[in-house]
């Protein structure tokens, strides 16, 4: 009756072998089942730098030039034309196609952070600076995809349309859970107050496609119960629901003994697990405890459910917990007109939580064997979008063609700069780095390699790089 | 799991064929799945992408000359370079090749060996290949000759009879998605005992005729079609296309054919004359999710939606993957890129823009209501009259349309302006003037009525010449013209404002209708320019919708806005009067009477439930290759035709939908049939003959039972496409009704059930288990189809999705209690008490099952599990009566203590806590019986809350 959430993960995941005989997973158990046929390769833990992952993902676009990749061309040529070579035959949003691409300078201010020296906004990343010397900065990302959802689809499941199973959920079915009271892949969203313009946040983003519902992301709310239908009814409490339990329990257990289908034990243990977590989601989400130098270091959104803040201090209590994958999504940051206005709310709610989080989790040395990344599906236009002589309705585009991230821990370099963009921040021209080497990379971190972690359905082995991606050795410490 | 049967069943074959002789090798069975998974990629169909140029989907690329050599030579494996290749130890040289992380088992080199041996026959794929006519012997039943059969080879015997209980459970379940009434299963396990076939014969006629199957029918083709109540993507606006939901439901109960079924969905509208149910019908292709965010690109938009259409179609008929095919030939099944763009183009003749999120876009049926359709009648009929009066009043009134005022000059007792000086002179006018005229200008006035005005109907504001304007002295204002702009008139009396309805002008500059100085709007206004500078007074009658009684020393209040961004055009002198009459001749009445009219007409219309259905534009759309599948990168230009494997249509001169429905159903065609009978037997038994029900193409599996599968189509086409006819011969055979006791050896040589040797009991999908929780409860409201009902979610649940901007507002009353195929699906946010649905995005017709714990958290707490079982505990008094109405079964002794002793327990807890009973008794609307004894109540509701999260109960019997 006490079956663990390993060995729940561990049932499941062999009958997944099962069902998708091609997909190659590694643990030596598996691959006896199998006979030895399967093409063993899969996970090797020994070579894994990262346990867990957390990805804080920046829905809307953040802009790279304020942010991340100051230039100060830009700024020069404020208000005259870009480049026509730079732009020609290339695909932006339907907003600006047809209009006249002016520079915009940079908003912000930057200034070289840490020891390291990195260039990073000064004004509006103050905190992050304060860890400069603990991250990658990647200033040469490139995607395909030019609108948010397919873009956002694009670097969360590999391939533009809904239908492939996302990151979290490749985790899940590839190495499984850690903990025995919580799900292995926990995904938590929310948004900048006052925000005009949030992109929808589609279940997708944490589905698990054709891969089996069980390794789907398990959406914490930003509200009421983090988890849907967690509490017990009103009138039952721990102690009658665990009679109830109990009974049914010895029922379905008499039901085994009478049909002697294996799935009612594994029933047993899914309600033992749900009752498990009754007290492990209101224990994880219950803050008394941390300390107030801890809470005061993630600013004062950390006691607002739903608030970015919030849930970067859940997603270490997460992965505390065993927890393999927590994906945090920030909408708000499509600054077509806001660039001067609520871009500040964005980096204000942003900026502290996410150092604040790398700190946290080195200060409980978990930082090391944390991946952490940070950022959005594209970047944003170095010309400007709206009137510039209107500096209130400043703005930019959508921009796939060169932006930035950032990465900590997990066996990432620490105060390093990978890669760059061209003096206007147009291009990502060295070091490209495409989507799917940074899915690749992250995979590789887990100890993953990211074209043998398959699974075979409508007659194709699916991977999460679809049939491309390579891993970044440059950024691996 | 199941592919595992496949392994241990290829064993059972290869001990045959391995051992004895090579010429039982079948290349479709044996053969071309190593091929197709192993060596297609690089040496398949895909044009584009064949390494070597060799290809070894076909007999004549495998044995073509190479440059003196060829990858197989019939019966000579030491000359056939894919043997050598193969066994090659050389990573340079083996295949495949390292970099692919494919490799070959040594059986399978064994089996390729053995069949370039033998003489290396290819032969087409099964589901390509016409459909077999297997004849079973006439003394069994079909069904389980075939099934037999294949678990006489394994070992295997098929289980025992079902209990009745169990059975009549099942039959319900599965044909209604709800358990049998109390008082029908009593009956059927009476007449059961004495004659088991007979009872089982009447209880399907019975249950087939139910309105409630009708609607377990649709529920799979709802998530085969991608219907849901919203648009999806950002704004997800709500849609109507439940009218087509109640066709589906009504189209499988009265058994409409599957041909007519087939043919009305996909052009229904271009058959003869349609009728309105085969256009609705045509709904199903509009089904897709509608994209509308901003700054999407139209045609990319419109792109999506066809090829929506085509590869929807493609599954659910054909059980293609023809999404593979979109962007590069398919890389293992024979259809190319033309070849998708070729069923594209049946398609692609929809007029639909792909612009804005309309989630009634054109072309529509529009479906009004009786009461509706009479409303609109009789507002045309009112419309008519109206419009035969405002001809006749023309033409006998001619131009004059002014009504007869008597206007009474106002007395301005106070006049202030934001940057001038108001001078009230003698002739009761009022005239601006500063040093320097301002940009803009707000001027406030008061005015006192005289004697004998009595009512308040139209004020007359009369825009004065005066020396000091430009040009002096002719015009209205310093300005450069002459002119003003009035941007805003604001009326008050005694200080109550007083809003402006109507008015005219003795003139309105173009763009500056007299209305726009009372829109609320300040960029906007009236003004008189005629061209030249103006050199004539003007004026404005401005009227509230009714009258305002007056009398002597009443005050009203006037401001007068300039905030044109034409700056200077303040008005420079005017004068005030008051009328009793409204401004309005008759004629105006009558106009205003008819634009009402039309106001409500179209208002009526934006209620109507409109179903987006299909048309072909008239002049046709060019169909072209998009290279790499981008919208905006076409290639060759192709016309509409079938995949190039499958023939071609018979001559026509213009093939369209309608061509391509029939053809689908001709007869002829060997796939329409198989995957329609293999979704129907997935419906019964959980996994299909083919397990793979949406992809029939080379990588899919083979069918479990091939013979079966294909007697099964003959049958289904013979009966003239009878559904009910294919469900008849599953339910009545002796596979069907077996028990679903697992025994060890079917673990052993049958884990996954494909030789069905017992019968499922795969977990009830979680639409059913609500529903069944209603009806067991007594609160289920059988009412069939109509609008989509929201019934109990969690607060707050689509706020958080959609930032707000959709307010999830549960119903009242029946609304809680319909089935749920009527709840509002949000594509952002399917209902929450499902799990493992299909997610209506795309066409998906592969059940999901899985088993986690937000599964038991739903079905112990979410709201409509927990009233049911309230409610089912006040209607049945004692354990025995409760365990009975749950589960169709009264309990054993030992469930019945357990229970007991639990209601025992509880029953004393409540009367310690009585606030927890009555807390729990709280849930849901449904009312609590009067005097009823609470804490007894609230224990037997904990109880029922057990029972139906029995395994027994959320499990199919």
């Amino acid at each position: 009756m006490n079956t663990s959430i390993l060995d729940y993960h561990r049932s499941h995941t062999r009958r997944e072998l099962f069902a998708g005989a091609g997909s190659t997973l590694g643990a030596a158990a598996l691959s006896q089942l199998l006979g030895g046929t399967a093409a063993a390769a899969g996970p090797a833990p020994s070579f894994a730098k990262a346990k867990r992952v957390i990805y804080l993902f920046q829905n809307g676009g953040p802009s790279h030039i304020e942010l991340f990749d100051p230039k100060p061309k830009l700024t020069e040529m404020h208000g005259q034309p870009l480049p026509e070579s730079l732009i020609e035959g290339l695909r932006f949003s339907t907003m600006t196609q047809t209009k006249a691409k002016l520079c915009l300078g940079q908003v912000t201010e930057s200034a070289p952070a840490g020891q390291c020296g990195m260039e990073l906004s000064s004004s509006h990343l103050p905190y992050t600076s304060e860890i400069a010397d603990k991250i990658t900065l990647i200033r040469s990302m490139y995607t395909e995809q030019v609108n948010h959802a397919p873009a956002i689809t694009f670097f969360l499941t590999g391939g533009e349309r809904p239908g492939r199973p996302s990151m979290g959920a490749w985790l899940s079915y590839g190495i499984g859970s850690e903990s025995e009271d919580l799900p292995a892949f926990v995904c938590m969203t929310s948004i900048s107050k006052g925000t005009s313009c949030g992109q929808i946040f589609y279940d997708h983003y944490w589905g698990s496609g054709f891969l089996p519902s069980v390794h789907q992301g398990v959406k914490f709310r930003g509200s009421g119960n983090p988890v849907l239908y967690l509490e017990n009814p009103n009138g039952i409490d721990k102690g009658v629901r665990r009679g109830l339990l109990d009974d049914l329990a010895k029922l379905n257990h008499q039901q085994y003994e009478a049909v002697g289908d294996p799935e009612i034990q594994t029933r047993i243990s899914q309600y033992e697990m749900a009752y498990r977590m009754q007290t492990s989601v209101p224990e994880l989400t219950d803050f008394s405890k941390e300390s107030k130098a801890t809470l005061d270091m993630y600013g004062p959104g950390v006691h607002q459910k739903g608030h970015f803040a919030y849930n970067c201090l859940m997603a270490r209590r997460l992965v505390e917990r065993g927890t393999r994958f927590v994906q945090l999504m920030h909408a708000g940051w499509d600054q077509h007109n806001s660039l001067t206005t609520e871009f500040n709310n964005q980096t204000r709610d942003t900026d502290q939580p996410a150092a604040a989080l790398i700190k946290d989790l080195e200060q409980r040395g978990m930082l090391d064997d944390t991946l952490v990344i940070f950022g959005g599906e594209f970047g944003r236009t170095p010309f400007l979008q709206n009137d510039i002589n209107n500096r209130a309705r400043w703005g930019r585009d959508h921009h796939p063609y060169g932006f930035s991230m950032w990465m900590a821990g997990g066996g990432i370099k620490q105060g390093h700069v990978h890669g760059a963009t061209d003096e206007f921040g147009f291009h990502a021209v060295k070091n490209k780095m495409h989507v799917h080497d940074l899915q690749a990379t992250i995979l590789h971190q887990l100890g993953i390699n990211h074209e043998k972690l398959t699974y075979k359905f409508q007659g194709r082995r699916f991977r999460l790089t679809d049939v491309h991606g390579h891993v970044v050795k440059d950024i691996l410490a | 799991m199941k592919e595992f049967v496949r392994y241990s069943s290829l064993a059972i074959v290869l001990s045959v064929c391995v051992a004895s002789r090579a010429a039982d090798l079948s290349f479709d069975r044996d053969i071309r799945p190593i091929l197709s998974d192993k060596c297609f990629h690089c040496h398949g169909p895909d044009d584009n992408k064949r390494d070597a140029d060799l290809r070894l989907d076909t007999y004549e690329g495998a044995t073509a000359d190479l440059g003196g050599y060829s990858a197989i030579v019939p019966g000579d494996t030491e000359d056939s370079e894919l043997i050598y290749r193969i066994f090659s130890d050389d990573p340079d040289e083996i295949m495949p090749t390292p970099k692919s992380h494919l490799t070959l088992t040594d059986r399978e080199k064994e089996l390729l060996k053995q069949w370039v041996e033998s003489g290396a026959e290819y032969e087409g794929h099964w589901a390509f290949s016409p459909v077999t006519e297997p004849s079973p012997p006439v003394e069994s039943h079909p069904v389980d000759h075939f099934i037999q059969a294949r678990q006489q080879v394994a070992g295997l015997a098929a289980n025992p009879p079902a209990t009745a209980q169990a059975l009549g459970r099942r039959m319900a379940l599965d044909l209604t998605g709800l358990p049998l009434p109390a008082e029908r299963a009593a009956v059927f396990e009476q007449a059961h005992a004495a004659d088991p076939q007979g009872a089982v014969a009447a209880l399907l006629d019975d249950l087939l005729a139910s309105p409630h199957y009708g609607e377990r029918m649709a529920w799979d083709w709802l998530d085969v079609s991608r219907y849901a109540d919203s648009n999806g993507y950002q704004g997800d606006r709500e849609r109507t296309m439940y009218p087509w939901r109640d066709w589906v439901i009504e189209a499988f109960q009265k058994n409409l054919s599957w041909d007519q079924f087939t043919i009305w969905q996909l052009a229904g509208d271009l058959l003869e004359e349609p009728t309105q149910e085969q256009v609705l019908a045509t709904g199903f292709s509009r089904n897709h999710p509608i994209n509308g965010e901003g700054g999407r690109i139209a045609e990319e938009n419109r792109v999506d939606y066809v090829y929506d259409m085509t590869e929807t179609m493609g599954t659910t008929w054909l059980g293609l993957t023809l999404e593979c095919s979109r962007c590069h030939d398919h890389k293992f099944d024979p259809i190319s890129q033309r070849d998708y763009f070729a069923l594209n183009a049946f398609f692609n003749q929809t007029p639909v823009t792909g612009g804005g999120g309309d989630p009634q876009q054109r072309p529509h049926l529009k479906l009004p209501t009786d009461h509706q359709l009479e409303r609109q009648q009789a507002l045309q009929q009112q419309k008519k009259e109206a419009t035969q009066r405002l001809a006749e009043l023309k033409k006998s009134k001619g131009s004059e349309t002014q009504a007869e005022h008597s206007w009474s000059l106002l007395e301005p007792v106070a006049a202030e302006a934001d940057h001038q000086q108001l001078a009230i002179e003698s002739d009761l006018s009022i005239v601006a003037s500063s040093e320097k005229n301002p940009a803009k200008d707000t001027y406030r006035v008061t005015y006192r009525v005289p004697e004998g005005v009595a009512k308040l109907g139209s004020l007359k504001l009369d825009a004065l010449q005066h020396a000091s304007h430009t040009p002096s002295p002719q015009g209205l204002a310093r300005s450069d013209s002459g002119n003003f702009v009035l941007t805003e008139i604001e009326i008050a009396v005694n200080g109550k404002p007083l809003k402006i309805t109507g008015a005219s002008a003795s003139h309105e500059q173009n763009g500056f209708p007299v209305e726009r100085a009372f829109d609320g709007k300040s960029d906007t206004g009236w003004a008189v320019h005629r061209g030249k500078p103006v050199v004539n007074p003007e004026h404005a009658i401005f009227s509230p919708r009714a009258t305002v009684p007056l009398q002597a020393g009443d005050t009203i209040e006037v401001v007068l806005r300039h905030d044109s961004r034409h700056p200077h055009h303040n008005m420079g002198r005017w004068q005030l009067s008051a009328s009793p009459r409204l401004n309005r001749s008759e004629i105006e009445l009558t106009e205003a009477r008819i634009k009402s009219i039309d106001d409500t007409l179209k208002r009526l219309d934006s209620q109507v439930v409109k179903v987006m259905v299909m048309e072909d534009m008239a002049k046709p759309r060019d169909t072209f290759i998009l290279e790499g599948g981008f919208y905006n990168q076409p290639g060759e230009k192709v016309s509409a035709a079938i995949p190039a494997v499958f023939g071609s249509l018979a001559e026509e001169e213009k093939p369209n939908r309608l061509s391509l429905a029939q053809w689908l159903v001709d007869g002829e065609n060997p796939l329409t049939a198989r995957v329609t009978v293999n979704r129907l037997w997935q419906m019964f038994f959980g996994t299909g003959l083919v397990k793979t029900s949406e992809d029939f193409g080379v990588q899919g599996e083979r069918p479990s039972h091939p013979q079966l599968l294909d007697w099964l189509s003959n049958e289904f086409v013979s009966s003239g496409w009878d559904v009910q006819h294919v469900i008849r011969l599953i339910v009545t055979s002796q596979t069907y009704q077996q028990s679903a006791v697992i025994r060890e050896e079917h673990t052993e040589l049958d884990p996954d059930n494909r030789l069905l040797a017992r019968s499922p009991r795969h977990r009830l999908p979680s639409w059913m288990l609500r529903d069944q929780a209603l009806a067991a409860s007594g609160l289920l409201v059988p009412t069939v189809g109509g609008k989509p009902v929201n019934a109990y979610q969690p607060e707050g649940i689509w706020e958080e999705l959609s930032f707000g901007k959709k307010k999830y507002v549960r119903g009242n009353g029946d609304d809680l209690y319909r089935r749920t195929i009527y709840t509002f699906w949000r594509r952002i946010s399917a209902p929450t008490m499902l799990f493992d649905s299909a997610d209506r995005m795309v066409c998906d017709v592969l059940p999901s099952r899985t088993n986690t714990p937000l599964q038991a958290l739903t079905l112990m707490n979410d709201t409509t599990y927990v009233e049911a079982a309230r409610v089912a505990a006040q209607q049945q008094g004692d354990v025995d009566a409760l365990f009975r109405a749950i589960a169709n079964r009264l309990p054993s002794d030992r469930e019945k203590n357990l229970l007991q002793q639990r209601i025992g327990a509880l029953t004393e807890h409540y009367r310690a806590h009585p606030a927890d009973a009555k807390a729990l008794l709280d849930v849901g609307e449904y009312p609590l019986p009067d005097g009823a004894d609470l804490p007894s109540l609230a224990a037997r509701t904990a109880v029922a809350n057990v029972i139906y999260n029995l395994d027994e109960i959320i499990c199919r019997p």
